[in-house]
């Protein structure tokens, strides 16, 4: 039987901008919880290439970072880094700018396994300067971690993040 | 009939940040030559108020996520410079220790990610990851490993929130050190194989003398954890005597604010460190600069990236220094003193990747923060910028537009300008009772980077 790859559990954005900030926010809760050998908790910044990293290293990849999309403020969406439709990279290529869609051409590019890489996306009630989630978040924070955690152990069992 | 060009670079690519440039010549006369800052401003220093001083270093660790443990740097010096406190022998080392690793993690990402693509004539580093992924993978193994130092010594990759006034929060166990020294020692093939991969390099012939400024450390280590300021014209500043040195004012297309020196611009950063401290350099860093024909009497600001390998070998090779420093010593940690609150005013500064940056607080009795201002290499550099670029174009007149066009965004990203930080200055004001204040008013959003 051949181990499934270690986890490692990346929580991006920025936390002086708001919701931004709930990538980091879960990143840190979940590093507080009991987690099984082979995962790990890094936190990103505005740094998504440490999942190239991660990846670099042989490890799976959560990347929890806030993302908009039609939906309630808190609610989650899995989506795996080597799906199809990731629009080309922002003509804008700097090193805060480094978008997801950067990171997966970045990834194709050195033939790194971007299968291995999911993005546990939330849905931000507000994206704006300001310290803290908003009230909407903050309520569902619990449920997020939550979320994030039983993903981990399902990525650690060689399932995918979202299912039941 | 006189022939007018123009050039307008919306969103100079490959740039932290976002900034246009703007260049009119009339009959080959240079009539405006602009680095436009256009980001929404950001107004960090609103976010320290009435917060208590010990918050400080982790509120400002988040302005930016590529100069994290500078900004925490400067907050902690100013906050220990406010109220009397000096740190110890340990935890002096140890925060050397995590800059180094920000240093190289910056340095190697702007020379690879940004700056390589213009030597190998590939539009980004995607399509340098395609034709040369050895040189793609190798930025990111030394991007990993700098990552590794900070996590070793602040417990978090970049945003440390472990600086205390007086000491730090975290402490790595020996295991960790351990872990660590292998890993440095293991990848110096890594780092001489970047000075190699940029010797051969023909930077663009351009000259032009520009005030240099660096705080140096009194103990002639080389200029990373602050000091006086020293001028290349023989001067030294104080640290809270820093507007002497770069006086900050507003100009109308920036978002940024500008500063200057006693004679005009100014210039931080890898350069001006190396012309003012290139003596105070380890060995390996000397015989790197020797490697890259990196001489201080340059003042070509294309050199900033030779600079800034110069300066990785030095941060790798003082972190393997500090790490066997660390590993040695047995004395117990430092614990933060406790303090009650008391009032003062603090100015701290800490050379970043990009250049001196300033964070000047005032403390309320409470231990509140009543104002702060932060000085950010970026707007630092804005003036040099604008200024290399006038006496730059003459010289390319008679070329193709788009060749203008390359030459003058390789200019401004030889200066590694982070854009995200500077835009936090600006001052917002409204005229009369509608909003008449630009675009800078506080309905704007400022979501605009996540730094």
């Amino acid at each position: 039987m051949t181990a499934e790859p270690a986890v490692t559990v990346v929580g991006a954005g920025n936390p002086l901008v708001g919701d931004d900030g709930v990538g980091e926010a879960i990143a840190a809760r979940l590093a507080e919880l009991s987690l099984p050998p082979g995962a790990r908790v890094r936190v990103a910044g505005g740094d998504p290439l440490i999942v190239l990293e991660e990846l670099e290293a042989g490890r799976k990849v959560l990347l929890v970072d806030a993302a908009q999309f039609d939906g309630e403020p808190g609610s989650v969406r899995f989506v795996r880094l080597d799906r199809p439709g990731w629009p080309e990279p922002a003509a804008a290529l700097s090193l805060h700018g480094f978008d997801l869609a950067t990171v997966f051409q970045l990834g194709r590019a050195l033939d790194l396994p971007l299968r291995n890489a999911w993005v546990m996306a939330v849905r931000p009630a507000t994206i704006e300067a300001g310290r803290g989630l908003s009230p909407a978040l903050t309520r569902v924070l619990p449920r997020l971690v939550a979320g994030a955690h039983r993903a981990t152990l399902r990525m650690l069992s060689g399932l995918a993040p979202g299912g039941e | 009939m006189g022939k007018s060009t123009s050039i307008s670079v919306h969103h100079v690519t490959r740039v932290e940040g976002h900034g246009n440039i703007v260049v009119d010549l009339k009959d080959g006369t240079l009539t405006r030559c602009e680095l436009q800052i256009v980001e929404s401003p950001r107004f960090f220093e609103a976010l320290l108020k009435d917060r208590p001083h010990d918050e400080a270093p982790r509120i400002t660790c988040r302005i930016c996520g590529i100069c994290s443990v500078g900004h925490a740097t400067a907050a902690i010096h100013a906050v220990e410079a406010a109220l009397g406190i000096a740190p110890g022998p340990k935890t002096r080392a140890l925060r050397r220790l995590n800059m180094c690793g920000e240093w190289l993690q910056s340095h190697v990402l702007h020379a690879y990610f940004l700056v390589a693509p213009d030597l190998f004539h590939a539009p980004s580093v995607i399509p340098l990851a395609t034709t040369h992924p050895e040189i793609v993978r190798r930025a990111l193994r030394l991007k990993g490993l700098a990552n590794e130092i900070c996590y070793a010594i602040s417990g978090r990759h970049v945003m440390p929130i472990s600086y205390l006034p007086g000491g730090m929060g975290h402490w790595p166990s020996a295991a960790a050190l351990e872990v660590l020294h292998a890993r440095l020692v293991a990848a110096r093939a890594d780092v001489e194989a970047t000075v190699e991969l940029f010797a051969p390099i023909e930077w663009p012939d351009f000259s032009q003398e520009i005030e240099a400024l660096a705080a140096l450390e009194e103990d002639g280590a080389y200029p990373m954890m602050g000091g006086p300021i020293h001028s290349s014209r023989g001067k030294v500043f104080a640290p809270g005597a820093y507007r002497e040195a770069s006086a900050e004012h507003i100009v109308d297309h920036s978002a940024a604010k500008h500063t200057r020196g006693a004679d005009g611009p100014v210039r931080v950063g890898a350069l001006a460190r190396f012309q003012l401290a290139h003596e105070r350099l380890g060995p390996a860093a000397r015989q790197a600069a020797a490697a890259l024909n990196l001489s201080p009497a340059t003042r070509n600001p294309f050199h900033y990236t030779p600079a800034q390998v110069v300066e990785s070998v030095q941060a790798f090779e003082e972190a393997i220094t500090l790490t066997e420093l660390l590993l040695g010593d047995p004395s117990p940690e430092e614990r933060a003193p406790v303090t009650r609150p008391r009032g003062g005013v603090g100015v701290g500064l800490a050379e970043v990747p990009r250049g001196t940056l300033i964070h000047d607080y005032e403390i309320g009795s409470d231990g509140r923060i009543v104002r702060a201002n932060c000085v950010i290499p970026t707007a630092q550099n804005l003036a040099a910028i604008e200024a290399d670029m006038r006496a730059f174009v003459p010289a390319l007149v008679a070329r193709p537009k788009d060749e203008i066009t390359r030459a003058m965004e390789m200019l401004v990203r030889a200066y590694d300008p982070c854009i995200s930080c500077a835009v936090h200055l600006l001052d917002v004001s409204f005229v009369g009772q509608g909003h008449d204040g630009g675009a800078a008013g506080p309905e704007s959003p400022t979501a605009g980077g996540r730094g």
